[in-house]
């Protein structure tokens, strides 16, 4: 489904992606997984058209996405932090995508309750706490129905009880699509993803199961980093 | 491999730049140089050593440095009592302090006219009761943010109140007082309307030499060398007190409760309080006692019609505020787009006709702006110099906003499948719509009070109420006069009812993005 070939992006004097290459299948969720700094977000950003490339390209379903820009690419990004827009309301918000693509804005409706936030709708976004916040980004990212998921730290910002929870609601939500999850975090990586690439100083250092890097680490630098 | 994206990105960061900087470049800019040049060929710089010409330029700098002392000298109670205390009514005072800042200068002129005789006392009253709100702003923001528990340090480590006020309040201060006087000192150093008016001719700045030059004994040269030595000095002025600005950014304290006086605090605040609101609303009293029996609006002249004059203040009012909201939001998001020193001295750059002093700009204009095509025989150049003088107040007001909308928003609206323009439209508009909005008020409230280019670029068709106000004054009779009075209550109530709604505006503006 999407194909990112020897990307290449920089930032400055330094390379944040250098020759990185990753496969997602359709339906199969991937977890980015690396320490802060190896160029994780940054990947997301390229896929989504936000970063421009040195080299490489991107493909999705056999089509180059170099002359695609990000609006019209219709993937879904949650950002991390969630950027939400502070002038709307979490209705609004959440209904912002299905606008810009003329859609049937009654969904946002479906979407908040899928969330569990109908009473919320009308709420400004600076009044939510943390773990609303995340379910408005969440709902606002896949209720276009966009063709790949990119989740950058869903969690990440939240304390330990309230992603356990969110973890095991977003597997429900997240089920069937095609996504590319971004932790740090390892348990997460191997409770919500089918496989996991790992990113180091802006390459893909390894793809596989969890299980599989874990049995078969291709580098001493990845049997470290998994130890912890 | 070539990246369209990016590239595009990029075009829509340039293209907001060019109309910004074709309007600068051709008001500003051209005519400066053009007067550069033409004082350079007559050979006027050497001109500048007349004993009349010294003698303004020295009436210049005294007067403003003894303004400057006497505001802060004046300032300083009020703005400890509205930095320090809370009281009843505190805001309301806060905002009656405001209002002298806001009117025009003529109208400022003609109260002092109602007041005392032309002279230097009325000069250097007329300029303390202008400016004591710059002090109390930008002082006060300072001054209110200042941990109280600082002197309550001192005073347990053993100083007396006054030694804890010197040794700790004090030096923090300083940057903000000193920010305040160079603020102060510009503003009196390019004092025109007030010195043309409470001067009578003989006590002149530099502001009043040019236009005396030019209009009155049509030495143009020597007229542009003043204009250009006026530059200069804005210049350095400006540069010196953005140094002193960069100091005051010193984050101290969020605002924290103020307590109510007690005792004998009580007395010393309601005294303090009383008398600058008294004093401060002497010049309005006066202006509007002298304004009985000038209610009568009919028309001395053609060129002295009241009726026209205000419709011609509103006219052009409409047609500056537009422009300049234009060119002042496409500047603002030019310069917020970009980090580079380029966009920074473009800022200054938008700054600078507002600093530089109208005079210079409406001479620069008659002696300029007749490339491409003569503009100086019509009345576009007087709504167009009130743009030139506007639009930074609408960069002022637009700029934080838009500097404060963090990237990720844009990105995620894109990612939702919003283009360049909708992201414009959909997320940088709404958030900096108010703000803009404010800029525009204060554009208007520029545009219906300026005086300084407006007195070169008039015709007698197109008549503001100031310079109206400035022909009438200048008749004799106290019909003129009082009907000028009028004219000027008028003025200031316009500016008030706008400064009113910006006012609103503001208070209504909630959060950082």
């Amino acid at each position: 489904m999407l194909q990112v070939e020897e990307v290449a992006v920089r930032f400055g004097d330094k390379l944040a992606l250098d020759q990185a290459s990753l496969e997602v299948g359709s339906g199969e969720t991937i977890a980015l997984l690396g320490p802060s700094g190896s160029g994780k977000s940054t990947l997301l950003r390229a896929i989504a058209g936000l970063e421009r490339l040195e080299g490489g390209r991107i493909m999705f379903e056999g089509a180059d996405l170099s002359r695609i820009p990000t609006h019209l690419r219709r993937f879904g990004l949650m950002f991390q932090g969630y950027a939400l827009f502070p002038h709307l309301t979490v209705a609004q918000n959440i209904a912002f995508g299905l606008r810009m693509h003329g859609l049937d804005e009654s969904r946002a409706t479906e979407a908040l309750a899928m969330v569990g936030l109908s009473d919320l709708a009308s709420r400004s976004v600076d009044r939510l706490s943390g773990g609303e916040q995340q379910r408005v980004a969440l709902a606002r990212t896949l209720v276009t129905e966009p063709r790949l998921v990119m989740l950058d730290e869903p969690v990440g910002a939240l304390d330990r009880q309230l992603r356990r929870r969110l973890i095991a609601e977003m597997r429900e939500l997240l089920d069937g699509r095609c996504v590319i999850y971004v932790t740090h975090d390892h348990d997460e990586a191997r409770s919500i993803a089918d496989r996991v690439a790992l990113l180091h100083e802006g390459r893909v250092v390894q793809t596989g199961t969890y299980d599989e890097l874990l049995a078969e680490p291709a580098s001493p630098w990845v049997s470290g980093f998994l130890a912890g | 491999m070539a990246d369209r994206v990016g590239r595009s990105l990029r075009l829509t960061n340039w293209w907001v730049w060019v109309l910004p900087a074709a309007f600068l470049g051709y008001l500003f800019l051209y005519p400066v140089f053009r007067m550069l040049g033409y004082s350079l060929e007559a050979g006027a710089f050497g001109e500048l050593t007349r004993p009349r010409v010294l003698s303004s330029t020295w009436f210049t700098i005294w007067q403003a440095l003894v303004s400057t002392v006497l505001t802060l000298v004046a300032a300083v109670p009020l703005t400890w009592v509205l930095s320090r205390f809370n009281f009843v009514g505190k805001s309301l005072v806060r905002a009656l302090v405001t209002i002298p800042f806001v009117l025009p200068t003529v109208v400022v002129g003609a109260a002092f006219l109602g007041l005392m005789p032309r002279g230097v006392g009325a000069i250097l009253a007329a300029h303390v009761f202008f400016n004591i709100a710059v002090v109390v702003r930008t002082v006060g923001g300072v001054w209110s943010r200042i941990d109280r528990k600082l002197e309550d340090a001192a005073r347990v480590l053993g100083a007396s109140p006054l030694r804890a006020a010197w040794s700790v309040t004090f030096p923090l201060l300083c940057p903000a007082l000193f920010s305040a006087a160079a603020i102060v000192f510009l503003f009196c150093f390019a004092s025109f309307g007030t010195v043309l008016i409470l001067g009578g001719g003989r006590l002149r700045t530099i502001e009043v030499e040019i236009y005396q030059q030019a209009v009155n004994f049509g030495d143009l040269p020597v007229a542009a060398a003043l204009a250009v030595l006026q530059l200069v000095f804005v210049v350095i002025a400006l540069w010196v007190s953005s140094r002193w600005q960069r100091h005051t950014n010193i984050d101290f304290t969020a605002e924290t409760a103020l307590p109510k006086p007690q005792g004998r605090q009580g007395a010393v605040v309601a005294l303090i309080v009383s008398l600058s609101l008294g004093l401060l609303s002497l010049p309005i009293w006066a202006l509007i006692r002298a304004s009985f029996g000038g209610w009568s609006f009919s028309a001395p002249g053609q060129s002295l019609d009241p009726l026209r004059a205000v419709g011609n203040s509103l006219l052009y009012s409409c047609i500056a505020t537009v422009i300049a909201t234009v060119i002042g939001v496409l500047a603002a998001r030019a310069i917020a787009a970009s980090r580079s020193r380029t966009s920074s001295l473009f800022d200054t750059g938008l700054m600078l006709p507002l600093g530089t002093s109208a005079v210079t700009v409406g001479f620069g204009f008659l002696l300029a702006l007749d490339w491409p095509v003569d503009l100086r025989g019509t009345s576009a150049l007087v709504p167009l110099a009130h743009a030139l003088l506007a639009t930074p107040f609408v960069v002022r007001a637009a700029l934080p906003l838009l500097r404060s909308i963090r990237p990720q928003l844009r990105e995620a609206a894109a990612v939702l499948g919003a283009s360049p323009a909708r992201v414009w439209r959909e997320i940088d508009f709404p958030i900096v719509a108010r703000a803009v909005m404010v800029g525009a008020g204060l554009a208007a409230v520029v545009s219906l009070g300026e005086f300084g280019a407006t007195s070169f670029v008039v015709r007698p068709s197109s008549v503001t109420v100031p310079t109206l106000i400035f022909r009438l004054l200048g008749r004799p009779g106290t019909a003129s006069y009082a009907q000028a009075m009028a004219l000027a209550v008028v003025l200031a109530a316009m500016t008030a009812v706008i400064v009113l709604v910006i006012d609103r505006l503001r208070g209504e503006q909630a959060g950082t993005f």
